[in-house]
């Protein structure tokens, strides 16, 4: 009998171990509680994967936003960039409407999956508790280092159709479609590449002729050989001044990327308005700020109005071109 | 160059940094010991706890969290024949049985010294491909990546014993489960079997490979009957058992060497990583090797398994630093964690932040080598799980198996995945199909798909894609080599008979 | 007609049925999508159909049952399968007491089911002593608990009599 034990203890030890440190950790956590309540444990769900720049915000938010919700709560995140993107959105869109979730998502990709996907999408973005917006920036053409275009006009001019890396769905193909219909660039899909790094390895590599992508996320490429074409904002960019715009070269293209926070359908005014101050003081704060500038990222800030606006012109847009981004998604399958 | 390794080594030679990475290896360690759970859940876990901590201590940490749990997965592949991560899928194979002849001391102890080595030999190509980066980051295309799955799926149908032609076949049918869901180049859901939620991202990779070994093993033992205590007979080894081990991995230097670089090629390939390496250095060995006891507990084929599955991830971390294209999930973590601490991922790490790519190394470096000397010291009190009895062993067993097949994502429905699997994995074990192609296919299925319809994609639809890539043409040449090799074997055999 | 029925054809037949179903549900796809699934679909499909046609008329294809290695050795269930032998009732026993956790789980949760496993499992079909069955059950409890809801911050699910939904299928 006692050998038994002496075994049990054995293939149990560890496990014990972890859980007597990690009772001490929680202690040492405990936080009072404040007037309205949140749950002790808040996901942030980003529809992404780790390591891009709207992850870096969401972890940023996870570190620094605690001490502005009531309890202080233990905020972690989550990567379910799934689905092209959608798992995540899915995964908010079915969470408890109590405050314990909240999504994090590129607003681009998400109306973009809404308009090409329909009710396959798996949610209603309208439906969504929308709280702020955050990391706006231009998106951006670029070509690849061994390609001859220097201009838009090239890329019109080309003999065959263009080949643009991406990732087979959400912004990356939307915008590729709405900019190559309106600029009336041939071109065609190079998808499945698994995030911006890996189809700018891609273009790198001669997958592919042209990417488009945000344009401080782009940046990084150019001394690798990626070649700015143009941005697609009304006006040029510090980071690149001389880079034209899409209205320059006679396209007044405004496609930008942003990264918008939002709470599950049903979710009380009381507990988003918690959310909404906390953001909102949150992006006051000079040490936050700082971080996201450490991280090589231009730390913007748009309200839930501001933030709803955007909403609803991205909405627009993608009804405008609903055709032709249906178009390109059946030619992918 | 140099002065970020002298920035790299004297943050590391801190005493709070040496004890953050202890800490480090001990947590990846335990989450690799426990199925279901691995380097990715446990880095994920402590990424927030890196708040407080300065850049390097940081990185430190998370590169010593990454490194260790892969021989942590293999403790409980070799003591119960449940791959405690998926890296660890092809040790059952020869740890198991070795531990149940009574030699889990020897078969511990030569996993922890072929992680250590194969650890070194990942990490020293990092450091020699520095220079050298950026060219190999770009080596692997779709094309290429595409040839490499195909060698690893001929190789180990041919190198599997018995019926080639069923080897195949399963290894068909894995790839075919491998391609429910949503198809990520095409975004079409697929093959749902009338589900519209749950089968979105196919079939849980964890809930399914826990099952098929793990409770396909744990029905095994309860077919057993009312046995208790049958276990006690069995020797474990002693601290001779330990040496033997340690002695027996420096018995076949081009085994290790071989599945080294296996093991280092998988990792620089996206999408594949050390669950790969595993089977494919198993496979290339079991189909060379002269050992009589391959898949019956050969030391040589643990020793191809357990340095393959390390060296990866040195492999891993080439496209990782080189390009911000995480070679693995556990890679994604580490650049969430580089982001986090001010470090924008991709071409900048290395031209601006040569000191973290160090400072990765040298935690990959310290993690391994904690991991791998803790796992040597703790063999022989590990070993003593095999004499737990069965009557307590099998319910253990599932209770491990469904608790991380729902932890992995937290769904109800991936531990009922997991219960299917064990009966699927039973009945297919019992009736003589090898669970090995089942495996690999299911790992390598949707790679392989997403890698050709997105050749076919570059080349407009042209096959010969596949044979003007230089690397592609030359992994094409292997398969071929590969399928050719058994034949021409066995007819110099029969030349000799005759 | 012993052949027909026994227990390899009849996983062969099953997994050939498997993989005609990713042929024809593939057929239904966009080309894109179904080039690879239809194209592995048939050749798994054929590969068992060789597979089957040698089990049942083996002296069509002699070779099929060819070691890997070149060796002449014909493929037999594991040798612990073998040891063990195969009793229908002690196969029905094992799942039915999987389905059981399965279903421990889903109605009441982790926290319950996995000692009252433990406590069941080792008492009636291991035999073990009351304590051993007891301590383990109460260290696995403590490890749910512990290890993956305070450590991993992972929520168990607690069962739909305790309020959890499951989730959609």
């Amino acid at each position: 009998m006692q050998s038994i034990f002496g075994r049990a203890f054995c293939l149990f030890m560890v496990p014990l171990f972890i859980f007597v440190v990690s009772l001490s950790s929680n202690v040492a956590n405990a936080q009072p509680a404040k007037a309205v309540s949140l749950p002790q444990t808040i996901t942030i769900v980003f529809a992404g994967g780790a390591g891009g720049g709207g992850d870096v915000q969401a972890r940023l938010v996870a570190r620094y936003l605690p001490k502005y919700l009531p309890g202080s709560p233990t905020i972690i995140v989550k990567n379910e960039p799934g689905a092209g993107l959608r798992a995540g959105v899915q995964t908010v869109y079915r969470s408890k409407p109590d405050g314990s979730v909240v999504g994090g998502s590129y607003t681009p990709s998400t109306l973009g999956n809404e308009a090409i996907y329909a009710a396959d999408a798996g949610y209603e973005f309208s439906k969504f508790v929308l709280l702020t917006s955050t990391y706006h920036q231009p998106y951006a053409i670029a070509v690849g280092p061994q390609t001859p275009y220097k201009s838009v006009a090239d890329l019109k001019k080309a003999a065959k159709p263009v080949p643009f890396c991406n990732e087979g769905g959400g912004m990356s193909l939307a915008y590729i479609v709405i900019a190559t219909k309106e600029m009336s660039i041939p071109y065609r899909s190079i998808p499945g590449y698994g995030g911006a790094p890996a189809a700018m390895a891609g273009l790198l590599r001669g997958d592919c002729e042209a990417v488009s992508y945000g344009l401080e996320f782009t940046h990084r490429y150019l001394k690798d050989g990626v070649r700015p074409i143009a941005v697609h904002g009304l006006e040029r960019h510090e980071l690149w001044p001389n880079v034209p715009t899409s209205k320059e070269q006679g396209y007044p293209l405004d496609l930008q990327i942003n990264l918008v926070f939002y709470l599950p359908p049903g979710t009380s005014s009381e507990t988003a308005n918690a959310y909404r101050d906390g953001l909102t003081r949150l992006y006051k704060e000079k040490e936050f700020l700082d971080a996201v500038r450490k991280a090589k990222l231009t730390p913007t800030f748009a309200d839930t109005k501001e933030t709803q606006r955007i909403v609803s012109d991205l909405t627009k847009l993608y009804s405008k071109y609903a055709v032709e981004l249906r178009e390109a998604e059946t030619k992918i399958k | 160059m140099f002065d970020g390794i002298s920035v790299a080594i004297s943050a590391l030679l801190q005493p709070d940094v040496l004890a953050f990475i202890i800490v480090g290896s001990l947590i990846g360690l335990v989450a690799g010991v426990l199925p279901g759970l691995g380097n990715v859940q446990a880095m994920a876990v402590a990424l927030p706890f890196t708040f407080g901590m300065d850049r390097l201590t940081a990185i430190y940490f998370l590169s010593a969290i990454c490194a260790s749990a892969t021989y942590g997965g293999s403790v409980p592949a070799i003591l119960i024949n449940v791959p405690g991560t998926p890296a660890s899928a092809a040790t059952t194979i020869e740890g198991y049985p070795m531990a149940k002849r009574g030699e889990a001391n020897r078969a511990l102890a030569i996993s922890a010294t072929a992680s250590l080595m194969g650890g070194l030999v990942g990490i020293g190509v990092l450091v020699v491909s520095i220079p050298f980066v950026r060219w190999l980051a770009l080596l692997f295309g779709p094309p290429e990546t595409f040839m490499l799955v195909l060698l690893g799926l001929i190789t180990i149908a041919y190198a599997i014993q018995g019926n080639i032609i069923r080897g195949l076949a399963i290894s068909g049918i894995g790839i075919l489960l491998s391609l429910i869901g949503y198809a990520s180049v095409t975004g079409v859901y697929r093959f749902s079997f009338g589900s519209k939620n749950y089968l979105w991202d196919g079939i849980e990779q964890v809930a399914f490979l826990t099952g098929v070994f793990g409770l396909s093993e744990a029905i095994q033992l309860g077919m057993k009957g009312r046995v208790a205590g049958d276990a006690e007979e069995v020797a474990l080894g002693g601290f001779r058992g330990t040496w033997q081990g340690i002695v027996d991995t420096f018995r076949y230097p081009l085994t290790f060497i071989r599945s080294s670089v296996v093991g280092v090629i998988v990792g620089i390939a996206p999408g594949v990583g050390g669950s790969v390496s595993n089977v494919v250095a198993y496979a290339m060995t079991a189909q060379i090797s002269k050992d009589p006891l391959i898949g019956k507990g050969s030391v040589e084929g643990l020793v191809a398994c357990e340095s393959s599955n390390n060296a990866t991830y040195g492999g891993d971390a080439i496209p990782t630093l080189a390009f911000g294209i995480p070679g693995s999930l556990a890679m994604a973590i580490l650049l969430g964690g580089l982001n986090l601490h001010g470090v924008p991922v991709g071409p900048w790490v290395m031209r601006e932040h040569i000191e973290i790519v160090w400072v990765v190394v040298f935690g990959l470096l310290a993690g391994t080598i904690v991991s791998c000397v803790g796992g040597l010291l703790l063999a022989r009190w590990l070993a003593r799980i095999t004499l737990v009895p069965t009557g307590l062993l099998v319910p253990a067993i599932v209770v491990l198996i469904l608790t991380g097949a729902y932890a992995i994502r937290q769904n109800f429905w991936d531990l009922v995945v997991a219960i299917l699997s064990g009966i699927f994995g039973y009945f297919l074990n019992r009736h003589g199909f090898s669970l090995l192609p089942l495996i690999i296919g299911f790992l390598l299925g949707a790679v392989a798909e997403q890698a050709f319809i997105q050749s076919l994609h570059i080349s407009e639809g042209s096959l010969s894609i596949f044979f003007t890539h230089p690397l592609s043409l030359l992994l094409f040449l292997g398969v071929v080599a590969t399928g050719v090799y058994p034949v021409f074997r066995r007819l110099v055999a029969k030349g000799v008979a005759q | 007609m012993k052949k027909l029925l026994d227990g390899r054809s009849i996983m062969l037949v099953l997994l050939l049925g498997l993989a005609l179903y990713f042929v024809f549900a593939g057929l239904g796809y966009g080309r894109n999508s179904r080039i690879f699934p239809v194209a592995i679909g048939i050749v798994t499909a054929v590969l068992i159909i060789f597979d089957l046609v040698s089990l049942w008329v083996p002296r069509l294809f002699p070779r099929t049952e060819v070691g890997a290695r070149g060796s002449r050795r014909a493929e037999a269930p594991s040798a612990e399968a073998q040891r063990v032998g195969y009793s229908g009732a002690r196969l029905v026993r094992m799942v039915s007491w999987l389905l059981a956790g399965a279903l421990g789980v889903g109605l009441v949760g982790f926290g319950v089911t996995v000692p009252v496993f433990i406590l069941g499992f080792g008492r009636i079909e291991g035999r073990a002593s009351w304590v051993a069955c007891l301590v383990v059950a109460v260290l696995f409890f403590i490890f749910i608990v512990g290890y993956f809801e305070f450590t991993m911050r992972i929520r168990m699910f607690r069962g739909i009599l305790f309020g959890d939904l499951l989730p959609l299928l």
